[in-house]
């Protein structure tokens, strides 16, 4: 039977304005936990705030048995996971969800992530190493580039600002990407707008290409129909997937973009 | 140590324990099932069902709010059919208690339903009058008295299954309404459902919820059903299934102490999954405690 899990903290530390790095000792699941899936998380001692809230995987230490989840302070949840320190104890459902589709037989991939949707691809760049790609799109300050560049040689870093690499969106590397290359696939996590422009240019080359979406979830299992996203099924009729139990990774051609 | 009888009889049915799950919070079980054996609770209330399968609302359907969330959900749902066909024999597999909460346009779609599940295996009917995410029925039917009794009866004469009626707190007086629905025939009433409500992005200046408007619950609305429970419980004779809010078995323990037969558990489902399980064993702690041999005899001890 599932439970939810008592999970000791064993770093929390801001690793860039107001992005935390979280790591936890998780034995049990760091084993288990494949990259894209998510974690439901108790934000708070006593009752409140109410409900979990999502986080993605970022990567697994699997020698010490660690798990690390990557998370941007957006509000009282996220505030609340900002201020645990060494020793506390969280409560933590899952893994849960449905991560990337990894497989063998992918030469070469692509990964393109943006803001605080790189943080899942980091578990993705372990596992495809060398045949990876990674693109890395921020507004300013980046994160996480140490953790990417050691899994993968070959990372790309587009700021909106120019600070860091390119100056522009990483869509437009990407583009660049699949004019010399042709990945076995494209996985993607990030705002809405650049997912649905990465689901286009990979519409375009005819690159299949899964995506991380993003909803406000309550219960995290599939129960309760509130993190709903609107998608179409093999005769192109339209419905509504959970989020939290189909995705959170989708195929970008099963997504309805303009909802 | 003596052992308290957990049982409750309600609307004719012999319940194992007065938990249960609270319709559009459970699903139909699955998800639940790989945290604990369904087997433990007084009865698992799956999804509102309509006739016709529904797409639900648009998203955002869900957001926290100060102690409790809304909810937009719209009664997605596979149709009764897919329910009795795909969803119901597994439930059944088990000796689980299963009642069908089930909504309709009109009358007669109400009464359609409860035909197709009549020869079922499903131990009693929730009629759900009281839904505020759809445009038909639902709610429409939960405001007005005489359309509560009205559909109450029609119900009732489509079946001999025991007919428990959902209550809306969206309205003047609960009591009205609850003795429509037991004039009706309804065997049980079960309240209350989410109250009406809104939240705002003031960035965006757009509301949350896709469908504008959503249903409250949890902690925040907890008083109100409290209060709801015992009006009603103290002015009709009519089993009444407490439900609102309810996140721990200190919050079960009031609503049964304010003549609640049998309580369901909605939003705490999704803070813990074990809520109901731990609900069902404080209850019994603290019947045990407090000297009560049976959860029967905690219903409305309610000192004055």
């Amino acid at each position: 039977m599932k439970k939810p899990n008592k999970l000791s903290v064993i770093e929390n530390k801001p690793i860039a304005r107001g992005v935390y790095s979280l790591k936890l000792y998780a034995p049990g699941l760091y084993e288990k936990v494949l990259p894209g899936q998510f974690f439901h998380i108790r934000c708070g001692g006593d009752k409140f705030p109410l409900l979990r809230r999502p986080i993605s995987l970022s990567y697994t230490q699997k020698e010490e048995g660690f798990i690390v989840l990557v998370y941007r302070v957006t509000g009282q949840g996220t505030e609340f996971l900002s201020s645990l320190r060494l020793g506390d104890l969280l409560d933590v459902l899952g893994p849960l969800g449905n991560g990337f589709e990894v497989k063998a037989d992918h030469q070469r991939v692509a990964l393109v992530g943006g803001g605080i949707g790189i943080a899942p691809l980091v578990e993705l760049a372990g596992v495809y190493r060398q045949r990876a790609a990674v693109f890395a799109g921020f507004m300013d300050e980046t994160f996480l580039m140490e953790e990417l560049q050691q899994r993968s040689p070959d990372v790309s870093i587009a700021t909106e600002d120019g600070r860091t690499g390119y100056r522009g969106f990483v869509t437009d590397l990407l583009m660049q990407h699949l004019k010399e290359q042709r990945p076995s696939i494209i996985f993607a996590c990030g705002p809405r707008q650049m997912l649905k422009r990465v689901a286009q240019i990979a519409g375009d080359n005819s690159v299949s290409c899964q995506v991380s979406l993003e909803q406000r979830m309550a219960c995290g299992v599939g129960a309760c129909l509130g993190c709903s996203c609107a998608v179409k099924d093999r005769d192109g009729a339209r419905k509504y997937a959970r989020v939290c139990k189909d995705g959170p990774v989708f195929w970008s051609e099963e997504v309805c973009w303009d909802e | 140590m003596s052992k308290v009888d957990l049982g409750v009889n309600i609307a004719g049915l012999k319940l194992k324990n007065p938990v249960m799950t609270a319709s559009g919070t459970f699903g139909f079980g699955e998800e639940y099932g790989e945290f604990y054996d369904l087997e433990r609770l007084g009865a698992v209330v799956v999804k509102g069902l309509t006739l016709k399968p529904r797409v639900g609302n648009p998203p955002p359907r869900t957001v926290e709010t100060p102690a409790g969330m809304l909810n937009s959900v719209g009664l997605q749902n596979p149709g009764v059919d897919y329910f009795l066909e795909k969803e119901l024999p597994r439930l059944l597999e088990k000796e689980i208690c299963v009642i069908a909460n089930i909504s309709g346009a009109n009358v007669d779609e109400y009464c359609t339903i409860m035909e197709r599940l009549e020869p079922s295996g499903v131990a009693a009917v929730e009629l759900n009058l009281s839904c505020p995410n759809v445009k038909e029925g639902g709610i429409a039917f939960g405001l007005n008295p005489n359309s509560v009794y009205d559909v109450t009866r029609r119900v009732k004469e489509c079946g001999d299954k025991p007919v428990i009626v959902k209550l809306s707190p969206n309205v003047t007086d609960i009591v009205e309404i609850a003795r429509a629905a037991k004039e009706g025939g309804g065997d049980a009433v079960s309240l209350i459902n989410t109250l009406l409500a809104m939240e705002i992005d003031i960035w965006s200046r757009k509301p949350v919820l896709g469908n504008v408007y959503g249903g409250l619950s949890g902690p925040a609305v907890k008083p109100v059903a409290l209060r709801m429970v015992h009006q009603v419980a103290g002015a009709l004779d009519i089993p009444v299934i407490g439900i609102g809010g309810i996140l721990d078995w200190q919050d079960a323990v009031q609503f049964l102490l304010a003549g609640a037969k049998a309580v369901a558990i909605g939003t705490a489902n999704f803070v813990n999954p074990l809520a109901p399980i731990e609900i069902i064993e404080g209850i019994e702690e603290y019947a045990r405690q407090q000297g009560f041999l049976a959860v029967e005899d905690m219903v409305g001890a309610l000192q004055q």
